[in-house]
């Protein structure tokens, strides 16, 4: 839509942190903004579902190691 | 939010009369993004109507204890088509209508994208609505199996519950289209200039719901068909005696399930997210936070199902799991209403009926929020499954929730649909009934649940007389005074002060640059956003 030049491309840690400020909810609107410039939907999607699959994971394994030292 | 350039000529005076029907046949016919918006709201409205009646006959029959008007087949025929009815008949639709009515408007687009197909994915809505309400009057009544239609109980229901199944089926696929029209809208029409981060937070709650259903609507679909196969067509998808195991079908359907509590809530948080700035004549706080929220509820949304079946058998590792799981969901659910109460504070309120209503909604819905938390808690679910506990609950979330931001929603854009101002004090009145008659219907039935009395029961243990008296009078009351909205709907319709292009002053968006009422064609050439 925008005219301007393309703004420099996210790095894996820019659409990270991206990711992960959408699971705690909180995201500065300066950051916000930006992001919609340099992310890419596809490498977000992909990290979101990677990162929610790690969050999954990492609730199995607090849930593993509380019911085996019971 | 975007900043919108001098707009004299939105409506780019299209006052010449366009070719298409009249009469009934407009309404038939009609791609327009307008008429199919009010479509949408009319048929939701009635159907609120309906199940409301339904809940009418339910309150009734608990309003003493003993069997007094109807029978205890008729009883959980009325639990499950009232379900069944204000979730897919009443408030899904209704936010639809929104949608409808609103994305164009707000992006600055001419139409939907798919404006034929937006016709079809409304008038699938009256026979699958028509065909609920018929399921009645089938040989052994409709599916008294409750809304989530679980076997073995729906695999042995009459030929209503076949009538259940399609009617859902109708709906799924009426809301798909929906949703891929809405999808494609948003991604595809946005006016020049309109960045996806400039968009209305309206825009951005159903871009991310639409995805949602196309998700898991498909879900609901096949749960109910393996259900159609393991009556007539010798399946044993749930039939533990054929190898199948019904608790499977709790699994899809759940699967479904939590996300549709999500369809129903991020709509109504988008329409919360409009008013409430403008009210308080404030930018939304934590615009970017509340996107970057929604998307990550809309991605939690579907690992938390099994909190609805703590009591189904679980190992314990899978209670925890899903305990904790929930519990984390609330993070971002939390951040949001510290949002909205963020754009509150210092901001120059006003107190007409949208933000009465939303005020409402922040504060009732927050809640159920909690009470949602306190049945997230395994142990402390046992106790509370399938009680009256969780039924507060979920109308809290639902009503109080959903419905309260539906009736802002129509207050706040009433006077840009209609041309007219509706009349305020009959609308505040509105709200005040609904706030009181809402609460003395509902926050009984904690009491109710926290003393163990089950739902879904037409009879009861007398302990449990007086406060089912009070939720029944106040059922009562809460039903009467949606006839007053309904008055105050048609009383603006009609007529009364004309209402200016931005009748709200601290109100933003593309929406108010074109005249009240819109014309019937808005933004044939998109508008530039700065």
């Amino acid at each position: 839509m925008s005219t301007q030049p393309p703004p420099r491309r996210a790095s894996f840690f820019d659409t990270l942190r991206a990711v992960l400020g959408a699971f705690v909810g909180i995201r500065k609107r300066t950051s916000g903004d930006a992001d919609m410039g340099s992310l890419n939907p596809v490498h977000v999607i992909i990290i979101g579902v990677v990162a929610a699959v790690i969050f999954v994971l990492t609730i199995v394994f607090a849930v593993r190691m509380i019911v085996s030292s019971v | 939010m975007a900043s919108i350039p001098g707009h004299a000529d939105a409506g780019h005076g299209h006052e010449h009369e366009h070719h298409h029907p009249t009469g009934f046949m407009r309404w038939v016919t009609t791609t327009n993004h307008k008429d199919i918006g009010s479509m949408y709201l009319w048929f939701s409205f009635a159907m609120f109507l309906v199940g409301g009646v339904m809940a009418l006959v339910i309150r009734a029959e608990l309003f003493k204890p003993g069997l007094q008007f109807v029978e205890p087949e008729f009883f959980n025929q009325m639990t499950t088509l009232h379900g069944l009815i204000m979730v897919f008949g009443a408030i899904m639709p209704a936010f639809v209508g929104f949608a409808n009515w609103q994305i164009p408007l707000m992006i600055g687009a001419s139409d939907m994208a798919f404006a034929r197909m937006n016709n079809w994915s409304f008038w699938l809505l009256p026979p699958a609505g028509t065909l609920l309400v018929l399921s009645l009057f089938m040989p052994g009544g409709s599916g008294g199996v409750g809304w989530t239609l679980y076997p073995p109980l729906s695999t042995q229901m009459g030929i209503g519950m076949d009538f259940m199944i399609f009617a859902v089926h109708i709906l799924g696929m009426s809301s798909i289209m929906g949703s891929i029209n809405i999808v494609t809208t948003i991604l595809n029409m946005r006016a020049p200039g309109m960045t996806l981060m400039k968009m209305p937070l309206f825009c951005w709650t159903w871009l991310i719901t639409a995805y949602l259903v196309i998700a898991v609507m498909p879900v609901l679909a096949g749960a109910v068909t393996m259900i159609l196969c393991d009556r007539h067509f010798g399946t044993s998808f749930f039939n533990a005696a054929g190898g199948g195991d019904p608790v499977l079908y709790q699994h899809v359907f759940w699967f479904f399930g939590h996300p549709e509590v999500y369809i129903i809530a991020i709509p109504a948080f988008g329409v919360v997210s409009q008013i409430i700035p403008a009210f308080s004549r404030k930018p939304l706080f934590g615009y970017a936070s509340m996107v970057y929220a929604t998307s990550s509820i809309a991605i939690l949304s579907f690992i938390v199902w099994a909190h609805h079946m703590y009591t189904t058998g679980m190992p314990v590792a899978g209670q925890l799991y899903f305990m904790y799981a929930t519990m984390l969901i609330a993070i971002p659910t939390g951040v949001k209403v510290f949002n909205w109460v963020a754009t509150l504070y210092r901001g120059s309120l006003s107190f007409e009926a949208p933000m009465l209503f939303s005020l409402g909604f922040l504060f009732l819905f927050t809640l159920g929020g909690f009470s949602g938390l306190v049945l997230s808690m395994t142990a402390v679910d046992v106790q509370l499954h399938d009680t009256y506990y969780v039924v507060a609950h979920f109308h809290y979330v639902m009503v109080a929730g959903a419905l309260f931001s539906a009736f802002g929603g129509v207050y706040y854009w009433l006077p840009k649909w209609t041309g007219h101002m509706y009349d305020e004090g009959l609308a505040k009145l509105h709200f005040w009934l609904s706030l009181i008659f809402f609460n003395v219907t509902f926050f009984v039935q904690h009491f109710l649940g926290l003393a163990g009395m089950p739902r879904r029961i037409p009879d009861y243990a007398p302990q449990f007389a007086e406060f089912n008296m009070i939720s029944s009078i106040g059922a009562f009351g809460f039903g009467l005074t949606q006839l007053l909205f309904l008055y105050v709907v048609i009383k603006c319709i009609k007529g009364g002060p004309k209402a200016a292009a931005k009748p709200w002053d601290g109100a933003e968006g593309l929406e108010w640059t074109v005249p009240s009422p819109a014309p019937y064609h808005t933004f044939e050439t998109p508008p530039v956003v700065k």
